[in-house]
């Protein structure tokens, strides 16, 4: 039995259409959120599992919440307590899985390229919550799906990213989704956060902030992941906020309409000044919101794979 | 399209709008409380016509809204093309509301099925009527129009194509119904996804 | 005595480039006699129509799991894989399990080897005391033991005073300093070449100048030492730019690639992030390997190596950060070579140079040459003939390959150790044959 599994692994390898679809199904979940009975049947009878070996309380509540409200049966498996601490592969925790027959697996994982390990690996969808240093791809869909919803559409929208480049997937699912979408994206950062060759991803990269955020349309901030760092690629958060922080004044920069985003958590006082985060120019909080029918409409393009074509 | 008989024309599609039109005052006793609901693609611009004509002849606005089925489907994961997902528009509370359900073509009754378990899910109507242009026979379900504008008898290796100038572009002068003969394959593909 | 039979005859060093056939005896090659002439009487007959026949290839750089690792590969099987590859000599790095740091180790391995039919195996003694460049090893005593080269094969030596010390030494000693360049901290956390493929798999990149910057320092110090310098395996333009530089200014250095790093780019590991193509050093990017095409053509590039490195599935089937670099090359490398002289980009003598005559010369072998009194280690093979690339067929215990279902040119026939056929195609089908069937 071979069947054709539907997966989302990377905003990078899809085309600017099948974006643009994906934003479209969501839209088309915003009402069921707003009416009292906010479940639609569409995977009544599938198992999603959400396998989360990396800490996300957010985007795993969010997942979870998603699939809940199409109607599946979820199964939560966390890092701190699976048997991966125990020193089980990845591949061997994921084939435990298989033997209960998920439709979908939900993979977050600290080493770039998991979920294609997996996806050769067992029978099920998987859609990528977060591989390493790679893509959150749901993120960048998210993100998208805001920028859309505020300013109408997302061509010849500018774009400024500021942060740890180099070691964030959101940056890359944003680059990919935005530029294909036909944004112009510039990215920011201290030299030693921004990857080689980062302008073949599609973008454009600086080190000054005071030049990518003039006449900015939207300014995504990105958190300094500390976590994620394992050398010194700046002297202090002190140093940092001050040259690639946004406060008040730097965002003046920008066009009035401005929107600021993050993706959270916040480092207040680090990347984003309070007063900034709390602003009107914020859709930080709409973000998250997002992401709840953003992830439905994954989910729903992902189960529908399954023997069927592309 | 080889084939194809001509079963309705412009003329008959705007008579048979008209009827249902009358017929669902006559029935509803002057249309209070009345909303339709057209299932898409087309039941809804054909809700919005029949709204139209009681608007022109009796005067009376009645709410029009949208409603999208893809999530409620029966056969969503099956093989086949996939159905573009659209939106649904509800401009008015369902609970307590008569609602009159308007498709073009009803055949299975499986759309209706779909339609009736998604307005459920958006509240509790008073009472849910079915206006439908054409009733082909062959249903599936137990499910019966309660305004009907053309009866047709159908084989089922036979397909029903509707022509509406909102939605198949063109003028409302092209407006037609079709009987067509269909391969097997096509004809059972079809009558799964209606 | 041995006839090899009906075989166009390739040296690149002896200069011979026709159809000979060759007389083995007692283990040297006694006669290249005109192409019909017949065998001598009571001589056994190898059939080599219709194919090539060259000295054995020589191996600078192969890991072959003895001792340590021996669900990776043993001796056995490494040889079996190595004679099937068509190299009658493999010189196996230091970095075992112990580290080849003392004599005991050196003869074991020799002695294990040299009970086996399989190729000449020449062990590599590590240069400090388990590899940790810290202490120097006993360099004389390795030497005696039948080390032909001393060097810490699993790393660069990081402190460069005792790089010194260690080169001057080994001087006195007689022996080639071996090192693989790399250094550790400009490495980092890497785990392929730094470069756009790299960033946009979210993968830590090694960049070039962690190869660059230990050649350039190993030059320097060859220069100072006088010591006799050996780069290998290297993957970057600029350790080519900087070996040419340097072997015109007359410092003592010769360098080997891997035939993998030939052709093959990063690009070959985007999207699907699979382990196999994951090695040390790493696949570069184009313009590297072109480097690395010139750098052979040009002999600037004294060997091309399999850098054979197997891991079992263990290693293997994990996420790209976490697997062990390594692939299982011996039984690809002619292959590869050959994909090379396909496209155009090297003739096929300066192929076979580079994996007789070249290295050969990086040790100071008598081996590597077909010419009257040369050992008889010999390989025929037919270079258009075209293999699938089967893993459950290959006699490696390694079956990382990122060739697997690939038609690679080139069947080797027969091999010939010390004038003994220790390898022949025929003969091996049967025997996995007989495992099949058992």
């Amino acid at each position: 039995m071979t069947t054709r599994r539907r997966h989302l692994l990377e905003l990078a390898s899809l085309e600017a259409g099948e974006i643009t679809e994906l934003l479209d199904v969501a839209e088309s979940f915003q009402d069921i959120t707003h009416r009292r009975i906010k479940k639609v049947p569409a995977l009544r009878g599938m198992t999603v599992v959400l396998l989360f070996l990396e800490a996300s309380t957010r985007t795993r509540t969010s997942f979870e919440l998603a699939a809940k409200r199409l109607s599946a049966d979820t199964l939560s498996v966390s890092g701190g307590t699976s048997s991966v601490v125990k020193g089980e592969t990845l591949v061997d925790t994921a084939r435990n899985l298989a033997a209960m027959s998920p439709d979908i697996v939900v993979l977050r994982h600290k080493h770039s390229g998991s979920p294609h390990l997996l996806a050769r690996s067992i029978d099920a969808s998987i859609v990528n919550a977060g591989d390493g240093g790679h893509e959150h791809p749901t993120q960048g869909l998210l993100d998208a799906l805001t920028i859309r919803r505020h300013k109408g559409r997302i061509e010849g929208q500018r774009v400024a990213i500021i942060g740890d480049i180099a070691h964030s997937r959101v940056a890359r699912s944003n680059i990919a989704a935005l530029s294909k979408l036909g944004a112009e994206v510039t990215v920011c950062g201290p030299p030693t956060m921004l990857p080689h060759g980062v302008e073949a991803l599609g973008c454009r990269a600086t080190s000054d902030r005071d030049a990518a955020i003039r006449g900015a349309d939207v300014v995504m901030m990105l958190r300094i992941q500390k976590e994620r760092m394992t050398e010194e690629l700046f002297p202090s958060d002190r140093e940092y906020a001050l040259r690639f922080g946004l406060d008040r004044a730097a965002l003046g920069l920008a066009k009035p309409d401005v929107l600021v985003m993050h993706p959270g958590p916040i480092n207040r006082g680090v990347e984003l000044a309070p007063d900034v985060a709390d602003g009107p120019e914020s859709v930080i909080l709409e973000q998250v919101a997002n992401g709840i029918i953003v992830r439905m409409a994954v989910l729903y393009h992902c189960a529908g794979g399954a023997g069927g074509d592309a | 399209m080889s084939g194809a008989r001509c079963v309705m024309d412009a003329a008959d599609v705007r008579r048979a709008v008209r009827r249902i039109a009358f017929e669902l005052v006559e029935r509803t006793r002057g249309g209070q409380g009345v909303a339709l609901v057209g299932i898409r693609t087309r039941g809804e611009p054909l809700a919005h016509r029949i709204a139209a004509e009681l608007r022109e002849v009796e005067a009376l606005e009645v709410p029009v809204g949208a409603l999208d089925i893809a999530m409620y489907r029966d056969d969503v994961f099956e093989s086949g093309s996939r159905v573009a997902v659209g939106q649904t528009r509800l401009p008015f509370d369902v609970n307590d509301r008569h609602i009159v359900l308007v498709d073009d073509v009803l055949f299975t009754g499986r759309t209706v099925r779909a339609a009736l378990d998604a307005l459920m899910d958006w509240g509790r109507p008073c009472r849910i009527q079915l206006a439908v242009l054409v009733d082909r026979g062959h249903r599936e379900l137990p499910i019966q129009p309660d305004y009907v504008g053309m009866t047709l008898s159908t084989r089922v290796d036979e397909s029903v194509r509707v022509r509406l100038a909102e939605t198949d572009a063109g003028d409302s002068d092209r407006d037609a119904v079709h009987l067509v003969s269909t391969p097997e394959r096509v004809a059972a593909a079809e009558r799964r996804r209606t | 005595m041995i006839g090899v039979v009906g075989g166009h005859v390739l040296c690149p060093a002896s200069g011979v480039d026709a159809p000979h056939t060759v007389v083995v005896e007692a283990g040297c090659i006694t006669a290249l006699l005109p192409p019909d002439t017949p065998v001598p009487e009571g001589a056994r007959r190898v059939d080599a129509s219709g194919c090539v026949v060259t000295a054995g290839f020589i191996d600078l750089h192969a890991h072959l799991g003895e001792p340590g690792e021996e669900h990776k590969e043993d001796l056995e099987s490494g040889g079996r894989a190595a004679l099937r590859g068509g190299f009658t000599t493999v010189v196996v790095g230091s970095d075992t399990r112990p580290v080849n740091d003392q004599r005991a180790i050196t003869e074991w391995i020799a002695r294990r080897a040299s009970a086996l039919p399989g190729p000449r195996v020449l062990p590599v003694g590590a240069l400090t005391l388990r590899a940790e460049g810290t202490r120097l090893t006993e360099m004389f005593d390795l030497r005696a033991a039948g080390a032909v080269a001393l060097g810490d094969s699993a790393r660069s030596v990081a402190d460069p005073a005792l790089l010194r010390r260690a080169m001057e030494y080994a001087v006195a000693v007689g022996l080639p300093v071996f090192e693989a360049p790399e250094d550790a901290a400009l490495a980092g956390h890497g785990v392929m070449h730094e470069g756009e493929v790299a960033t946009r798999l979210g993968l830590a990149g090694i960049p070039a100048c962690a190869e660059e910057v230990v050649v350039h320092r190993n030059l320097v110090l060859a220069a100072l030492t006088g010591a006799r310098l050996h780069l290998g395996p290297i993957s970057t333009a600029g350790a080519v730019a900087a070996v040419r530089a340097a072997k015109a200014r007359g410092v003592q250095v010769t360098c080997a690639v891997a035939a993998t790093h030939l052709v093959l780019s990063d690009e070959a590991i985007a999207q699907a992030y699979s382990t196999h193509l994951r090695v040390r050093p790493p696949l570069r990017s184009r313009e590297h390997v072109e480097a690395l095409i010139e750098g052979v053509a040009d002999g600037t590039i004294d060997a091309i190596a399999s850098g054979h490195r197997p891991q079992s599935a263990v290693e293997k089937e994990v996420e790209f950060d976490l697997a062990e670099p390594g692939m299982s090359a011996l039984e690809t490398t002619l292959g590869a070579c050959l994909r090379l002289v396909e496209a155009g980009r090297v003739s096929v003598a300066t192929v076979i140079a580079r994996l007789t005559v070249g290295p050969s010369r990086v040790l100071g072998l008598p081996q590597g040459r077909i010419a009257v009194g040369a050992p008889a280690d010999l390989v025929v093979f037919e270079p258009r003939a075209r293999v699938r690339v089967e893993p459950s067929r290959m006699a490696s215990r390694g079956r990382n390959t990122p060739f697997a279902g690939q038609a690679l040119p080139g069947r080797v026939c027969h091999a010939l150790v010390a004038g003994e056929l220790r390898w022949s195609e025929a003969s091996a089908e049967d025997l996995a044959l007989k495992e099949e069937m058992r």
